[in-house]
């Protein structure tokens, strides 16, 4: 967006100089400039219409009108905010500033790419391992498919090195477990167990490597680029709330990225597996509850910023009515522990 | 030496380099320096296109969307312009104008601007030629049309968006496109031929213990049939396919494909071309 941006900014610059020269020479007069203005796209425009509206040069109904949203039926909408903090909250008891803006907040970031109003949660050194884990286990990943792939039949490259690949995956998903595990016992009255999750983690492992060998077959039976996994291995999609075609849209990935996502995928659902079958154990001892949190940025996709923040208590996990990260291919939204509406994140 | 003889030296010194252009005048003559590129063809691309075209409108749309302001240090000057422009244009033609002139640039990298009247007149760029001494500074401008008509420097303002090195014309984009452009048309055609066959592709009819009579009315026949018609045949007939090249060929993959390399020269966003799933889900980096 920025590259494209600065394209047009250049545009416009020559074609200003232009109408102004031209002008210039018809009205034979100097000391002007005929200046395009700057084309802003979406994200720029919120951030300049929430300065505005904070900086009281218009009000929010005029902000939310320019942005396309439907204004507030309340004649305060209409006045700039410095007026309104000038009376104070508890004078209007119908009417609470913070939750206009914050309705002006969340109309925002449903619609794309709006991000940038949302604040972004700082992310604990638990995320950041998985992070660096990942780094590594795509490295490892991308030597594993050159070897495979030169092999002729992708049965001769399985029978070579799925078992060293699954060591190296089981390596990396499970220290990605342990983070996660680490995580709730940092900060819940947990007893750190790795066996409540091994199982997923072993399904976690088998759907890797098969997909793993489905990419070598893809190459090696000559595709440009690897054809869609032949299961959808998504949390959020499982629960049928996402449409194939938007998990896996046309522009197919690459080999190098397909096997990333592989990678992001493993260690992330490990990860946040860890975390939600550890705080249904930590639930014997105190009510926690979850919270999803997806890393706002402007790459952050529209279906993370809608869940983001979400919220599901202690009865929602007991009864398995939550989500779970990862919602799509290289996803690294994660869940947070909640206790008594505050999130809990470790040191 | 002469006083006038000094200053003359010395002013000849002070303005023309030393370098010479690559393309003397003495290589074109009195018509202007010949274009390499059919500007025609170019606005034929444009045109035929829908993705280049929604990447020009795009652009177009991006660069004039906000408007403009008149800057001037004096405010009388300010006003002289606004009112020069609310007069003789009106706030929509020259709007219209903006617009023309980006789309101009943008097919051809350059546009000429005439300025001998009361508003500045786009002209078609495949019409003009610009004449350069050795040195490469501009001394005029040819159109031709059904008449030649020559124009001074300051009667033309040449716009160039890519110059290039010391070439007076400009490097389009499209120009970059012309064979992935091309290349697409022909997919498309292929692909539009499939339909019009309702999905049948080529297809060998094997006629075995066949007389020359029969094979040639078969021929016939067949010469005769349109994309899509049923046969009826009576004899020994084998009718094999002869593969699948839609498949094969994965058209679909590569009409997306050059959809991509077009959007990535013009720098157009997926998602300002209208395209959501360019930027979420598989191809996030969330």
């Amino acid at each position: 967006m920025v590259n494209f941006q600065q394209h047009i900014t250049s545009i416009q610059r020559v074609i200003s100089a232009s109408i102004t020269e031209a002008v210039s020479r018809i009205l034979k007069l100097t000391g002007f400039k005929v200046k395009l203005l700057e084309w802003a796209n979406p994200e720029q425009q919120i951030r300049i219409h929430s300065i505005m509206t904070q900086s009281g040069i218009e009000s929010i109904n005029e902000a939310r009108k320019a942005l396309g949203f439907q204004e507030i039926d309340n004649p305060l909408a209409d006045v700039p905010l410095p007026f309104l903090r000038l009376f104070g909250e508890n004078e209007y008891g119908l009417w609470d500033i913070q939750e206009t803006l914050n309705q002006l907040l969340t109309q925002s970031a449903r619609a794309l790419p709006e991000k940038a109003l949302l604040k972004a949660k700082d992310r604990d050194r638990h995320d950041e391992e998985v992070r660096r884990l990942e780094r590594r286990l795509n490295q490892g990943l991308q030597d594993f498919f050159r070897r495979a792939t030169k092999h002729s039949a992708v049965i001769h490259a399985r029978k070579e090195i799925e078992t060293e690949l699954r060591a190296l995956l089981s390596s990396y998903v499970y220290r990605a477990a342990l983070e996660g595990i680490e995580y709730v016992a940092s900060v819940a009255s947990y007893l750190p167990m790795l066996d409540k999750v091994k199982s997923k983690i072993e399904e976690i492992i088998n759907v890797c490597v098969n997909d793993f060998f489905h990419i070598v077959s893809d190459k090696l039976s000559g595709l440009s680029k690897p054809s869609k996994p032949a299961r959808n291995y998504f949390e959020v999609g499982k629960q049928e709330e996402v449409e194939e075609e938007d998990i896996y849209p046309w522009q197919r990935l690459d080999y190098e990225d397909r096997l990333n996502a592989l990678g992001v995928f493993a260690l992330w659902d490990a990860f946040n597996s860890a975390i939600a079958n550890s705080v249904l154990e930590a639930l014997s001892t105190d009510e926690y509850g979850l919270k999803w949190i997806a890393k706002l940025n402007e790459q952050a996709c529209p279906l993370c910023c809608e869940l983001h923040d979400t919220y599901w208590g202690p009865e929602a996990i007991r009864a398995g009515l939550y989500k779970r990260p990862p919602a799509h291919p290289n996803c690294r939204c994660r869940l947070v522990i909640v206790k008594e509406g505050k999130e809990l994140w470790a040191d | 030496m002469s006083w006038l003889k000094k200053i003359f030296s010395k002013t000849k010194e002070k303005t023309e380099p030393k370098a010479l252009i690559s393309n003397l005048p003495g290589l074109y003559g009195y018509l202007g320096e010949a274009k390499e590129l059919d500007q025609k063809k170019l606005l034929e691309l444009a045109e035929s296109d829908p993705d280049v075209r929604t990447c020009i409108d795009a652009i177009v749309d991006a660069v004039t969307t906000n408007g403009w302001v008149i800057n001037a240090a004096d405010e009388k000057v300010a006003e002289r312009v606004k009112k020069y422009i609310a007069n003789e244009w009106g706030e929509d033609r020259f709007w219209v104008f903006l617009r023309n002139l980006t789309s101009v640039l943008i097919i051809f990298d350059e546009a000429y601007l005439d300025v001998t009247g009361n508003i500045p007149q786009i002209t078609a760029p495949w019409t003009m030629t610009v004449r350069r001494d050795n040195h490469g500074n501009v001394v005029g401008y040819v159109q031709q049309t059904a008449y030649k008509i020559e124009f001074s420097p300051e009667e033309i303002i040449h716009i160039v968006l890519h110059p290039v090195a010391d070439r007076a014309y400009g490097s389009p984009k499209l120009a970059t496109l012309r064979r992935i452009i091309e290349a697409k048309r022909e997919a498309e055609t292929f692909y539009w031929t499939v339909f019009m066959r309702k999905g049948v592709l080529s297809k060998a009819f094997i006629m075995k213990n066949v007389d020359e009579a029969t094979f040639n009315r078969v021929k016939n026949i067949l010469s005769e049939t349109r994309p899509g018609d049923d046969l009826l045949l009576s004899g020994d007939i084998d009718i094999k396919d002869l593969g699948n090249p839609v498949r094969e060929l994965e058209i679909l993959e590569m009409l997306r494909d050059f959809r991509q390399k077009i959007l990535a020269v013009f720098r157009v966003p997926p998602i300002v071309y209208g395209l959501e799933g360019g930027i979420n889900l598989e191809t996030s980096r969330n």
